[in-house]
C-alpha cells in the first residue's frame, strides 16, 4: 500500500515539477511556498503545477502516519490491546501536528 | 541558471543520501549545511527539505524492503510516544529561535554525530568477542530515561531536520540495554514517523518549498540507495575517519556561519 501511495506522490510531484517549468520558464529558485493544506484538499487550484507538487509532498508526508495505522489495525486483530492503544496515541499526535503553527 | 541551481540541488541531496549511508547515519546532518552554506537558503528551509527528504527516504525503503526488519517494533512506538511529541514541540520552538541559534544548535549536533560516529567505530574495533547484534531475547531496561532522551531526540528532529539516530540508538543501546543491531534497526524505523511529526508545522508556516524539496528528495534518497550498495563493497574504517573530519569540519563551518 505505502508504494503505491509512493508512486503516486512521485507522480504527482513530477507532473507539477514538469507543469511549472512550462509556464514559468523565468522561474527563480526558491520559488513560492507549498500550497496551504486546506487549498490542497478543497482543489482550489490557482497554479496547477505548484498544486499538485503540494499535493504530491502531503501525500508523501502522510505515509507515516498510514503506517502507524497499519499497525493500529494489526494489533487490534491480533487483540493486543495495550499496543493498538500505543499506536492510536501516536496517530493521535501526528494528527494534532497537521493543526499545530 | 536555474536548470544549472536544480541540479546543484539534487546533486547536494545525492552527496548527502550517499554520505550519510557510508556513515550509517541520516543525510539530514550533511543536507541542511549544504543547503544554507552552499545555496544561501534560510535555515527553516533547509530543515523543511531536510525532513520531507527523510519521509521520502524512509518510505522509498520501506517500499523496497520488509517494514521494520530486525526492529523492535512495539519498542519503537512505545518511544514514539515521546519522540513525537519532541518532534512537534521542536518544530513550534523552530518559528520562535533565531536562525543562529538554530545554526549554533545545529552546529552542536554536527560535533555530537561525529563523536557517536567515532564511538561507534571505537566499540566495534575493541570488541574481543563478537557481539550479538540481534539478539533473541533481552530485557529493555530505564523507560523513564529512555522516554525522557526519545523526547530530546524528537526536539532535535524537529528543531534540526535531522533523524536523531545519534541520540536514540545510544540510548536504546547504552542504556535501555537494547541490543546494538536491534537498536539501529528500531531507530531506523522510527526516523520517517519522527519526520512527520514536524513536516506540517513547517508545511503550515510556509517552510516547505516544492522546487527546492523536489530535487534534492530525489537527490537523497538515490544516494542513500547507492550509499547502501556501495559500503558492502568498501572497507570503511579509512573512509569512515574522513568522514567524520567532514562532519566536524561542517560543523565549524555551520558555528561561524551562524556566529556571522
Amino acid at each position: 500500500m505505502t508504494a503505491f501511495i509512493s508512486a503516486g506522490a512521485v507522480a504527482l510531484m513530477a507532473a507539477g515539477f514538469a507543469t511549472t517549468f512550462v509556464a514559468h520558464p523565468n522561474l527563480s529558485l526558491p520559488g513560492p511556498a507549498a500550497v496551504p493544506v486546506q487549498a490542497v484538499v478543497r482543489l482550489e487550484v490557482n497554479d496547477v503545477g505548484l498544486w499538485a507538487m503540494s499535493a504530491g509532498i502531503l501525500l508523501l508526508a502522510i505515509i507515516p502516519m498510514l503506517r502507524v495505522l497499519l499497525s493500529l489495525f494489526m494489533f487490534l486483530v491480533a487483540r493486543r490491546l495495550l499496543d493498538a492503544l500505543i499506536a492510536g496515541i501516536i496517530l493521535l499526535e501526528l494528527l494534532l501536528s497537521t493543526h499545530v503553527r | 541558471m536555474v536548470a544549472l541551481i536544480l541540479a546543484g540541488l539534487f546533486a547536494a541531496g545525492f552527496v548527502a543520501g550517499l554520505l550519510g549511508a557510508l556513515l550509517g547515519i541520516g543525510g539530514g546532518i550533511f543536507l541542511v549545511p549544504a543547503l544554507t552554506l552552499i545555496f544561501g537558503l534560510p535555515i527553516r528551509v533547509a530543515v523543511g527539505t531536510s525532513l520531507v527528504a527523510v519521509i521520502a527516504t524512509s518510505a522509498g525503503v520501506a517500499a523496497m524492503l520488509p517494514p521494520g526488519r530486525g526492529a523492535d517494533v512495539p519498542l519503537a512506538l512505545r518511544l514514539e510516544i515521546a519522540t513525537t511529541a519532541g518532534a512537534i514541540a521542536g518544530g513550534v520552538l523552530a518559528g520562535y529561535a533565531s536562525p543562529q541559534a538554530l545554526g549554533v544548535l545545529f552546529a552542536a549536533a554536527v560535533f555530537a554525530t561525529a563523536g557517536y560516529t567515532l564511538y561507534k567505530a571505537r566499540r566495534s574495533a575493541a570488541a574481543g568477542v563478537p557481539e550479538r547484534l540481534f539478539a533473541r531475547e533481552y530485557t529493555v531496561q530505564r523507560w523513564p530515561a529512555g522516554l525522557a532522551m526519545s523526547v530530546v531526540a524528537g526536539m532535535a528532529s524537529g528543531l534540526l531536520g535531522i533523524g536523531g539516530g545519534f541520540i536514540k540508538v545510544p540510548i536504546m543501546y547504552a542504556v535501555m540495554g537494547v541490543p546494538m543491531g536491534i537498536a539501529t534497526a528500531t531507530s531506523n524505523f522510527m526516523v520517517g514517523i519522527t519526520a512527520a511529526a514536524s513536516v506540517f508545522v513547517y508545511y503550515g508556516r510556509g517552510d516547505i518549498h516544492p522546487l527546492v524539496v523536489i530535487p534534492t528528495a530525489v537527490g537523497i534518497f538515490a544516494g542513500a540507495m547507492t550509499g547502501v550498495r556501495v559500503m558492502a563493497r568498501l572497507r570503511v574504517a579509512w573512509l569512515r575517519t574522513a568522514l567524520v573530519a567532514l562532519l566536524v569540519l561542517v560543523g565549524i563551518q555551520m558555528l561561524l556561519h551562524s556566529l556571522g
